[in-house]
């Protein structure tokens, strides 16, 4: 499958400053991508130069099959990091302005904005003016501007940020028609709990560069420490291999030796009729602890 | 070119629904008439109900004032017999000593009284006795009196006239000049008027385009805008949609000039050559001044993060729109003269001292054109430049104005 949109080698510098080094990765159709990274580590101005916000002091960004142009631009919708809407303007000609740059009709802008509005129940204070909406309303109406005119490719720096539990709840189904519906959705946030539950594969960037970069599922298998998880009745802390047991919250975390592997684990288990299992995994680091590992290991070796 | 119509008629649409654009357009032109027409007019009037209109010329509102209580005088000289028949007779009260007038003075029932001396046709002495004194009223009293002694002198009401003001209007008429035309005082007042009217409305419609790129910046909108408008497109869409905020502010204020024309207030605007062919003109002018003055602006508003931090940059920008105010005397003095002619065919002052030069004297056509070709290369050569600043990264900086970042965006280097 072809990519959406891939980035190779990219680097910018801004004077003296080398915001991005090397970065690169693709996002497909109908996937949700994570662009995780500490602050600072460069993924704003990677989306930017990936949008053509920023021109590339190197690399290559190739986007629906070739380089950018103003009629791709109409298919690209991008909530950015740093929010804004014209505060002194009311919500809805504000969204239809910004529809309408998009390239809609002004009808199909009206028609689509309606909807979206009642969606997010701001079709209420459609003729306030911005600065007099909630932060959590003006972030939902700028969700409105990134979804209306329907992209291709959707990019979100921190969708969630300032959304209370229902509009995050809300907000996530969203994030999710929009991949059943084929779009690529890159999605930029610290809060790794919703990649974990949203996201197929990420890129971490980290001092400019790509440092991890793949499935979700392979980096953590890539990143699990030789330990399992066990729920069961019995004594699992004495059998042969494990180096150190601890039990949290009824389930026993065993920490094995370099010679033993879970499957030996198994079998030893199997054989004891006093040990019974309800649950057995190989135990997986969040990506939380993936991160915080990556980032202070490159400290460190910057230090 | 749809993207840019939509610039255009969101600018236009935001700023005229905004209540502050219609206080300006109806407040600025009321306060100037204010200022510049009503004490004028208000002034003449109260002369005329007093029907002195061959002393027109000397009397004016300050001596009216000045006889708001009647002056004595003491003449023991004998030289005052009459007053001119057009001066209010209950201005002057004769006083036989000057005990008597002293004791008036004392009551309050005089402001002032003179003393003629007895050897006046030698010395040429009178003395202004009052109870308070300053230049202005001390300067209007010995000038009413000395028109008072003219004509006890002369016996001839208009050669006392002519002597106590002998150059009250000079027609000045300069060779390769069509016409010349006097400079009176209301005159001055209208052109000075017209002038603060056009500094006002040239530095607030590219005040436009400041707050326009700077609100953007502040409120961070524009990396949305980025992503769906060109920056240059941006830039026009600005400069265009903006600028016909600008001219419809102009029109208004062109069209209660003209309203004022038809009332009472004409025999004023009278004093200047109000032709359509020098409303023609002054749009031209407007329109190129606009175009100049607003590009600089909008660069402005690249380089600074909020319009509250453009103030000292915006009054460097705008100076050569002040200098033709600050010099307004040898301008509207010597409407041909070099420093004239300078400042209303430079490029940046012209927009003002062009159209101000126009109101006082007709202006060789060739001077009109070449001034219009002027301003129209310079408004070109700016929006050129100007698409230096408008791009992504100044667009999207949220840093503080420094040279240096000028320079940089200058030599095209994020």
């Amino acid at each position: 499958m072809e990519p959406i949109v891939a980035v190779s080698h990219l680097r910018k510098n801004f004077g003296q400053v080398q915001a991005v080094s090397d970065v690169s990765f693709a996002v497909y159709p109908g996937e949700i991508f994570g662009l995780l990274g500490p602050n600072g580590a460069g993924k704003t101005t990677t989306i930017r130069m990936m949008l053509d916000i920023f021109r590339p002091d190197g690399g290559e960004v190739t986007i629906f099959g070739g380089a950018m142009s103003e009629g791709k631009k109409s298919r690209l919708g991008y909530l950015p990091e740093e929010r804004g809407l014209y505060k002194n303007v009311k919500l809805e000609p504000a969204l239809l302005y910004l529809a309408r740059l998009k390239g809609l009709r002004k009808a199909e802008a009206q028609h689509r904005l309606t909807q979206w509005l009642h969606r997010f129940e701001l079709f209420e204070h459609r003729q306030k003016k911005i600065k007099a909406l909630s932060h959590g309303m003006q972030q939902k109406a700028q969700l409105i501007a990134a979804l209306i005119h329907e992209p291709d490719l959707l990019v979100i720096d921190e969708p969630f940020a300032g959304l209370d539990p229902v509009n995050t709840r809300l907000v996530k189904e969203i994030i999710k028609e929009q991949r059943a519906a084929g779009r690529a959705i890159i999605m930029s946030t610290h809060q790794l709990h919703q990649v974990e539950a949203l996201c197929s594969r990420i890129a971490l960037i980290n001092d400019g560069r790509t440092v991890l970069y793949g499935e979700i599922n392979d980096i953590k298998r890539q990143f699990a420490g030789n330990a399992v998880e066990v729920v069961g009745e019995g004594e699992f802390g004495d059998l042969e291999g494990v180096r150190s047991a601890r039990r949290i919250d009824g389930a026993w975390h065993l920490y094995l030796d370099e010679h033993t592997r879970p499957r030996d684990l198994l079998r030893q288990i199997a054989q004891r009729d006093e040990l019974h299992v309800q649950r057995f995994e190989v135990s997986y680091p969040s990506l939380d602890d993936i991160f915080i590992s990556v980032v202070s290991q490159q400290e460190t070796a910057h230090a | 070119m749809r993207k840019m119509s939509l610039v255009i008629k969101h600018e236009f649409i935001t700023s005229v629904t905004r209540p502050s654009f219609w206080l300006t357009t109806v407040v600025f032109p009321l306060l100037i008439v204010a200022l510049s027409i009503v004490p004028q007019l208000l002034g003449n009037q109260a002369i005329k109900k007093k029907s002195l209109p061959d002393v027109q010329n000397m009397v004016t509102t300050q001596m009216q004032s000045l006889f708001s209580k009647p002056s004595g005088y003491v003449d023991p000289a004998h030289i005052i017999s009459s007053l001119p028949s057009n001066l209010p007779p209950q201005w002057f009260i004769r006083y036989e000593d000057e005990a008597q007038a002293a004791a008036d003075l004392r009551a309050q029932k005089i402001a002032r009284y003179y003393v003629v001396a007895a050897d006046y046709l030698r010395s040429g002495s009178v003395t202004l006795v009052t109870q308070h004194d300053d230049l202005l009223t001390r300067t209007n009293a010995q000038q009413m009196f000395t028109f008072v002694l003219n004509y006890n002198l002369l016996h001839d009401e208009s050669r006392a006239v002519r002597l106590t003001t002998p150059l009250p209007k000079m027609r000045t008429e300069t060779w390769g000049a069509q016409t010349g035309k006097e400079v009176t005082t209301t005159t001055y007042a209208l052109t000075m008027g017209i002038m603060t009217l056009f500094l006002i409305l040239i530095s607030m419609s590219s005040g436009f385009m400041l707050n326009s790129v700077s609100e953007e910046k502040q409120s961070r909108v524009m990396e949305m805008l980025l992503l769906r408008v060109e920056p240059r497109r941006l830039m026009f869409g600005k400069l265009i949609g903006l600028g016909a905020v600008a001219l419809l502010q102009l029109f208004i204020w062109l069209g209660s000039v003209a309203l004022v024309s038809q009332s009472t207030l004409s025999s004023y605007l009278s004093a200047l050559d109000l032709s359509p062919t020098l409303f023609a003109w002054v749009i031209v002018y407007f329109v190129l001044g606009y175009i100049v003055y607003a590009t600089e602006l909008g660069v402005l508003g690249t380089m600074i993060p909020s319009a509250r931090e453009s103030g000292g940059l915006t009054f460097l920008i705008l100076l050569p729109l002040l200098i033709p105010m600050w010099l307004s005397s040898p301008l509207l003095e010597a409407p041909n003269g070099t420093l004239s002619l300078f400042l209303s065919m430079f490029p940046l002052s012209a927009p003002i001292s062009m159209p101000t030069r126009m109101t006082l004297v007709q202006v060789p056509l060739w001077q009109s054109l070449l001034t219009a070709g002027g301003l129209a290369v310079t408004a070109y050569l700016l929006v050129l430049l100007s698409t230096r600043f408008f791009r992504s990264d100044t667009l999207l900086s949220q840093q503080s104005f420094s040279w240096q970042r000028l320079r940089n965006a200058w030599r095209n280097r994020g």
